[in-house]
């Protein structure tokens, strides 16, 4: 009953004019987003960040999630029409979406896209909304010591599921602790790496990085090797799926929203991983696999309908850990902070009214997204024929008046450039930046944590060992650094004594 | 991993070194209780070490694919204008010299038609004075021109 006390205040605050108008504007420019190859919705975030200062917090939050979940609407389209993903979550729907679209079915398969990531987008706001409260009650009893554990779980599973190489990825992450640590000392107060530059000592804000890294670099690397995007020739007709479709997604769209939510919580996992399992499963229980690839709609179905649903799922350990699990997520993270928020337990008790209006808005943004997609998708699909550099010059220009008006100051500007340069060659030696952005957003918190966690024990690495909440969360870290390298260590092993035994004879 | 990871990580590997040295002159600890150098002095080890073995694991590695003459001088342009631009804003204001480094990129490198560019950044620069300047009251760098 309690719930549905406090989700009838968000929904009191979700429903006013102002916000309602916000969450449109979010889920239109998040679909946007979601289909024009070249940026993702973490810079979507990064960039409509500064637009949203002069606004009340839950307003800001408001719009900058619709962005999120509307990008995973978007990404469908044109993965669908040009066989081209608009954000990663979206590449396991151009298989069969595609498949479907040279058949004549692109608007059957955009249709089932549409409703299945309503259902699950709608699934996993429940979901979550139910899940929250409980993880926040935990949470509450947390100490320096689980937060230490909770920061350096994040941190390596995100670098463990990022990039080709997780060296490369863990790397990433060091390199942004590292970072991280520039400016005033967050505990003695103490100057670090300032090098008697003023601007540095409040320390690297992460919206100039994270406009450098996800904006700029990828109008460069756009620049470098420009976009070509096919010409579309599906015809757009029969959005809303025939009996027999909806009978055969039903099951795929069920079990992808719970596959995307679970998944969704897992720090570093995400709505790309959650697509990638969602179709791997429905393959795996199809009655005939050999369809998956040739146009299955439930192909289209499953995956749509888990990155929807991992959505939610990641704004659990945002909302209640304050431990973001993804790009995006360290972006709203950041954007949490920036309006003197802290997302975590204390959320729930101190600002019911954020926690609550944004999970409320979910619920309206979803029903907008719906309606929006439907009867919307030809004119998204006509966006696709706007020149690569239109669409270039908009992100440019917005990154570098966002970031100035972060601060009012030039500065900030310097540095998202720099960290544009840095992103371009990131990309270009697949580096990934997603590690690098999570751990300079985390930085401080795992910093401060783990130096009250040892000043409490005076000195003492134990302190870790003797609460299980953070002995649990270490175990997860390490299996998650190890866990990868286990099978490799084992098969070396076994190989190891089989040469030993055959020279013993 | 290609053989550019071998330059990529040996420079990693002294800058975190160096960050590493530098963080010795910061506190490192006092009565069991950490200081502000502990963390870096810790991070530093820690990166130049995995950057050590990018570093070796490239020396075996193929090398990384050359980027072509016409992507690379492209670039170069679009970063060395961008520098330029965001260099003169102090002088001729924000918002021209953000409409001429936009002009740049889609007239110089993108070669997109005349009218399609001066369309397309004028929409964008029009779009940002408007949120930013008027709505946000930002207060971008003016110059002699008034904006």
């Amino acid at each position: 009953m309690e719930v549905l006390e406090q989700l009838a205040l968000g929904f009191s605050i979700a429903l006013t004019p102002q916000n309602v108008a916000l969450a449109f504007a979010g889920v239109l420019i998040g679909t946007v987003i979601g289909i024009l190859p070249g940026i993702g919705p973490s810079a979507g975030v990064a960039l409509a960040l500064p637009v949203t200062f002069g606004l009340a917090p839950v307003s800001a939050l408001i719009m900058l999630a619709g962005i999120y979940y509307g990008a995973m609407y978007g990404g469908s389209l044109t993965s669908i029409l040009i066989n081209t993903p608009g954000e990663s979550a979206s590449v396991m729907t151009t298989l069969d979406g595609y498949q479907m679209a040279l058949k004549g079915r692109a608007g059957a398969a955009l249709g089932i896209a549409a409703i299945g990531s309503f259902i699950a987008g709608t699934c996993g706001v429940v979901a979550l909304m139910l899940a929250a409260p409980p993880i926040a009650d935990i949470a509450v009893l947390f100490g320096p010591p689980e937060y230490f554990a909770l920061a350096l779980l994040g941190l390596l599973t995100l670098s463990g599921l990022t990039g080709s190489s997780a060296a490369k990825a863990l790397l990433m992450a060091v390199a942004g602790l590292m970072v991280a640590t520039v400016g005033l000392d967050p505990i003695g107060g103490q100057l670090r790496f300032t090098f008697n530059v003023l601007e540095l000592s409040d320390g690297i804000d992460f919206l100039p990085v994270a406009v450098g890294l996800f904006g700029i670099a990828e109008v460069l690397a756009n620049i470098e090797l420009p976009v070509r995007l096919d010409p579309i020739h599906a015809k757009l007709s029969g959005l809303l799926p025939t009996w027999q479709d909806w009978l055969a997604c039903r099951l795929p769209i069920l079990r992808g929203s719970v596959i995307g939510f679970v998944v969704g919580v897992l720090p570093g996992a995400g709505a790309t991983i959650a697509s990638f399992i969602a179709y791997g499963v429905e393959k795996k229980v199809a009655r005939d696999p050999s369809r998956f690839g040739q146009g299955a709609i439930e192909g289209v179905a499953a995956p749509e309908a888990a990155n929807n649903s991992a959505t939610a799922g990641a704004m659990v350990p945002l909302l209640t850990l304050g431990i973001p699990g993804s790009a995006t997520t360290a972006v709203l993270l950041g954007a949490f902070v920036l309006y003197g928020l802290r997302p975590g337990p204390l959320l729930l008790t101190d600002h019911p009214d954020v926690f609550w209006g944004l999970i409320a808005s979910m619920y309206v943004g979803n029903v907008m997204l719906l309606f929006l997609n439907l009867p919307g998708a030809p004119l998204f699909a006509s966006l696709l024929r706007l020149p690569y550099s239109v669409i270039a010059t908009g992100i440019l220009g917005i990154s570098l008046a966002g970031v100035y008006s972060l601060q009012n100051s030039m500065f900030d500007v310097w540095v998202a450039i720099a960290f544009g340069a840095i992103g371009y060659l990131m990309k270009r030696f697949d580096y990934p930046a997603a590690p690098f952005v999570l751990a300079l957003v985390l930085g401080p918190l795992l910093e401060t944590a783990l130096r009250q966690s040892l000043t409490i024990s005076h000195g003492s690495l134990a302190i870790f060992a003797q609460r299980p909440a953070s002995v649990v969360l270490l175990a997860i870290a390490a299996l998650m650094l190890l866990g990868p390298a286990i099978p490799a260590l084992f098969r070396r092993l076994v190989s190891l004594s089989r040469t030993r035994k055959e020279s013993a004879t | 991993m290609t053989r550019a990871d071998t330059v990529i990580g040996a420079g990693l590997t002294i800058a975190f070194l160096a960050m590493a040295w530098a963080s010795t002159g910061l506190t490192y600890g006092a009565e069991f209780a950490p200081g502000p150098g502990f963390a870096p002095f810790w991070f530093g080890l820690v990166g130049a070490a995995l950057s050590a073995y990018v570093a070796a694991r490239g020396l075996t590695s193929p090398a990384a694919p050359a980027g072509s003459r016409s992507g690379v001088l492209r670039l170069a342009t679009a970063v060395g204008a961008l520098v330029l631009a965001m260099a003169a804003v102090p002088i001729v204001g924000f918002f021209v010299a953000l409409c001429a480094y936009l002009l740049v990129v889609t007239l110089g490198i993108e070669r997109l038609r005349p009218v399609i560019a001066v369309a397309s950044v004028g929409g964008t620069v029009l779009l940002i004075y408007v949120v930013f300047a008027s709505l946000l009251d930002v207060p971008f760098p003016k110059g002699p021109l008034g904006f």
